[in-house]
């Protein structure tokens, strides 16, 4: 059944001193349920001292183990009905949090802000590079990533639009957005954001009370996006996947349902003079305006639809070859292509961040390991994210044989939140992803809990997905 | 000395290639004692091709090949001048070159278990000259060239176990003793000046002044080899000639690697 | 609009719906006339009765995967339901296999409405004539 952690933690009831503090400040003013603490580090607990989850903490606290019940509820009927986020081939339901996450609409408007002024950004560091043909960072990182297309270079895509959905990470320290990764080639998720949401709300109503709960949106954005891109008034629109395998088709067929694209695979696509269709069998061969590419590798599964593509007879969304704006290498450098590009970059933070082949950067990397997270460039394999001082020997050797494919960040404490999980509360560590859609972002947020005790929150690792509630 | 240098690869396919994409290293350094005076790099058939240095400065072009093909040929042509340097290899050993990222251990080069024969190998030795010299003829005396008993992806360990081994091998085996001894030392990929056959291997070791010099443990020779550099790098790994891939139903083989070096000005 | 990729899946859906449905069939009928399921699994080409389990499992699976490439939320139930049956005890052997068969017939119902099931069809229909009535 769906794959949540089991029960059999040891007993955490010994809450270490900095949220016992917290804790007692909460306590004088109500009580609320006992919550299991496996972290050790200090950490500021989001649920239990924003003022914004006051009534929801109440309204938890007083339904109590009933909530447990309807998790159970929850999580069975989302596999039921197929709501699955596949690992390794095998249906699996999506593990679903029932307790949502309050921001507020100030919150989400100041991300949001600050995403559309990023994506901006990534969009002029592409066309700089494939167009104008100079590099605004150095060269070598931009042309070794396995995400540069050198076909895209001198082609001017539909619109001048390269990226036109990304799904930003964000994370909190002390209530503060920071942004860890951009993901830019073919991020997932929205349709999850959706679907906890309408979860939590068809199961637990009551949550939401005294709450005014932003329904989640922005799909038809993506719609308009698309459509605008196309230069078409009604364009026919596919959604390419390659298949019931990938670990988001659930959200493949959820988005080709809601805006009625066309849910194709690569062998469903033919490339013919002056265009690109869809093979059906009752309606022959359909002409297609736009791809909405939800596939890294064109090469091999569509090597003509690129050919098509760079004759002008179909746009492919987002662009081939924006991988080169996603690199960790690349993240580095964003900062100083805003000040290069005269774009403000207020309201989230991004993390200090170093490359490594620059001497004296890797030189501090090596002499104190402890300091630092140290994450791969994307597309360079083995370990993706590791926190040096839980495996420093091998993972430290790892980055000493190819140092330039690595960066390093800061250590930094994130927020933590309170998610039900068995029959217990237990704090964990989540982030949110935004998805920007060219010069909007909807409010469809998703939220991904790490598994209890860890930093890491992407599905493929386990854990589970939260409703994001924008009030106010 | 002015050189005229030719390098040309061709592959032959089974099936249909419909992408090949190829990252190529095959034009000589431009940096050091060596000055690239003109050079062209292509495939037949041709394919989106883009420049850049990487980040030891080695000169890469990457070509992407879409059109429909069988056979394809990666091919460079270029002038380049060589001078000679001036050498001095009787500095003090040992000696502490500090932080250095040709000390670090790399995918096929760990200095690790070679950490004892290295000082077995050097007690007594009081100058770098000495040490390079001792370590030459040690690789000579335990690795027998024998082609074809190993591959680009063995390791130096493995190459000495093995006792057998090309250029790649003699060069990382160096390499490995070398900076077990932490002394900073590259891989350098490229070509003889007298009637080479294919691309070779051999090394360079940093001095104290921070100059490199040149050592050919496969064929002991030393310094001032007045070789054609193409590449420099940790280990084979960063240098490899041309490596790539390619989309089809059917192999592919490498048939025939042509290398010319024709001596054009004194 | 139909792709061909999905046709595919729809062809192999049904084959494996129907393979459980005779599986289950099968099963039934040798339990009633004192056949072991060993020899049931044999002339399925499989080692003994165990195996004969295994086979029903693996045909669900392809099965769901087939159906959850097209299908929506109320398919997917019947579908899991079908899974529930699948891990049930199998204690009363009648009973297990006649559960897989009602639950094979649920889905094939719930398929048939999901391709056909367009509301009543229209038709010609001849109007109510007014009659005169009058005295």
């Amino acid at each position: 059944m769906s794959q949540l952690p089991s029960e059999a933690w040891p007993n955490a009831n010994s809450i270490q001193s900095s949220s016992q503090e917290i804790l007692k400040v909460i306590r004088i003013k109500y009580k609320h349920v006992k919550i299991r603490r496996m972290i050790k580090d200090r950490t500021y607990n989001e649920f239990l001292s924003d003022p914004i989850n006051r009534k929801l903490l109440e309204k938890v606290t007083s339904l109590e183990s009933k909530i447990h019940d309807l998790s159970r509820l929850v999580n069975l009927q989302a596999y039921m009905e197929g709501f699955t986020f596949y690992t390794s081939s095998r249906y699996r339901g999506t593990p679903i949090d029932v307790i949502p996450r309050v921001i507020s609409s100030d919150f989400y408007l100041e991300v949001s802000n600050y995403l559309i002024n990023r994506t901006l950004i990534l969009n002029r560091l592409i066309k700089e590079v494939y167009q104008e043909k100079s590099v605004p960072i150095p060269d070598w990182i931009v042309k070794t990533t396995p995400f540069f297309k050198p076909e895209m270079v001198g082609f001017s895509p539909p619109k001048g639009m390269y990226v036109y959905v990304n799904g930003a990470d964000i994370v909190r320290i002390n209530g503060e957005p920071y942004i860890l990764e951009d993901n830019v080639r073919v991020p997932s998720g929205i349709a999850y954001a959706y679907k906890a949401f309408e979860y939590v709300q068809r199961f637990l109503p009551d949550l939401s009370e005294g709450y005014a709960v932003k329904e989640p949106s922005g799909l038809e954005y993506l719609y308009e996006t698309l459509r605008y891109a196309s230069g078409s008034k009604d364009p026919v629109i596919a959604l390419l996947t390659d298949g019931p395998l990938n670990s988001a088709y659930f959200e493949h067929r959820f988005i080709s349902d809601r805006l009625g694209l066309v849910l194709a695979e690569p062998k469903d696509i033919g490339v013919k003079q002056g265009e690109v269709v869809v093979k059906t069998l009752d309606e022959g061969e359909v002409h297609v305006d736009v791809i909405y590419r939800r596939i890294e590798d064109l090469d091999v599964l569509t090597p003509e639809l690129m050919k098509a593509y760079l004759r002008g007879w179909v746009t492919i969304a987002n662009a081939p070859g924006v991988g080169i704006a996603d690199d960790k290498a690349t993240f580095v450098w964003i900062p100083y292509l805003a000040e290069r590009y005269g774009i403000s970059l207020e309201g989230v933070r991004q993390p200090i961040t170093i490359c490594l082949y620059e001497r004296d950067n890797l030189q501090k990397v090596i002499n104190n390991p402890a300091s630092y997270v140290i994450k791969k460039r994307e597309g360079y394999g083995g370990i993706g994210l590791s926190i040096l001082k839980d495996d420093s020997v091998s993972v430290l050797k790892e980055l000493m044989k190819e140092y330039e494919n690595f960066i390093a960040q800061e250590v930094l404490d994130f927020d933590t939140v309170v998610s039900a999980v068995g029959d217990s509360f237990y704090e964990t560590f989540a982030d949110f992803r935004f998805f920007t859609y060219y010069d909007r972002v909807a409010t469809a947020v998703l939220s991904r809990v790490g598994v209890v005790g860890s930093r890491v929150t992407n599905n493929s690792s386990g854990g589970m997905v939260k409703p994001v509630w924008i009030t106010g | 000395m002015d050189y005229r240098v030719v390098y040309r690869s061709v592959y032959e396919y089974e099936a249909d290639v419909i992408v090949n994409e190829n990252t190529t290293r095959i034009v000589p350094y431009d940096g050091d004692n060596q000055r690239l005076l003109e050079h062209k790099v292509d495939s037949i058939p041709q394919g989106y091709k883009t420049y850049f240095r990487d980040i030891f400065d080695n000169i890469v072009y990457r070509i992407k090949v879409t059109e429909v093909h069988r056979r394809l040929e990666i091919y460079s042509d270029s002038l380049v001048r060589v001078d000679a340097k001036a050498i001095r290899v009787d500095y003090d050993f040992p000696f502490d070159y500090g932080f250095n990222q040709f000390l670090l251990p790399t995918r096929l080069v760990d200095p690790e278990p070679f950490q004892k024969i290295a000082i077995e190998l050097t007690k007594g030795a009081k100058s770098l000259g000495e040490v390079i010299e001792s370590i030459v003829e040690f690789v000579r005396g335990r690795i027998k060239y024998s082609p074809g008993a190993t591959d680009v992806n063995t390791t130096a360990y493995d190459a000495f176990k093995l006792g057998k081994g090309v250029c790649q091998d003699y060069t990382h085996v160096t390499l490995a003793i070398l900076r077990a001894l932490k002394i900073p030392a590259r891989y350098v990929m490229g070509v003889v000046n007298d009637t080479p056959r294919a691309t070779h291997a051999w090394v360079e070791v940093m001095m104290p002044d921070g100059t490199y010099v040149d050592v050919d443990p496969t064929r002991n020779r030393f310094y001032n080899l007045g070789y054609v550099k193409f590449a420099i790098g940790r280990d084979f790994a960063d240098v490899s000639p041309v490596i790539g891939s390619f989309v089809s139903s059917g192999r592919g083989q490498l048939k025939n690697v042509l290398v010319e070096v024709r001596k054009v000005a004194d | 609009m139909l792709t061909r990729s999905i046709a595919y899946r729809i062809y192999w859906a049904g084959r494996y719906l129907e393979r459980i449905e005779n599986i289950g069939r099968i099963s039934i009928i040798a339990i009633n006339s004192g056949i072991s399921l060993d020899s049931v699994a044999k002339g399925y080409g499989l080692e003994g009765q165990k195996e004969l389990f295994d086979y029903i499992r693996t045909s669900f699976e392809y099965l769901r995967e087939n159906i959850r490439s097209f299908a929506g939320e109320r398919l997917m139930i019947e579908v899991n339901e079908m899974e529930l049956r699948i891990n049930s005890s199998k204690e009363d052997l009648l009973g297990y296999f006649n559960g897989i068969i009602s639950s094979t017939v649920s889905l094939g119902n719930a398929l048939e409405s999901y391709f056909n099931d367009r509301g009543s069809p229209l038709r010609v229909r001849s109007q109510q004539e007014n009659q005169p009535e009058g005295k």
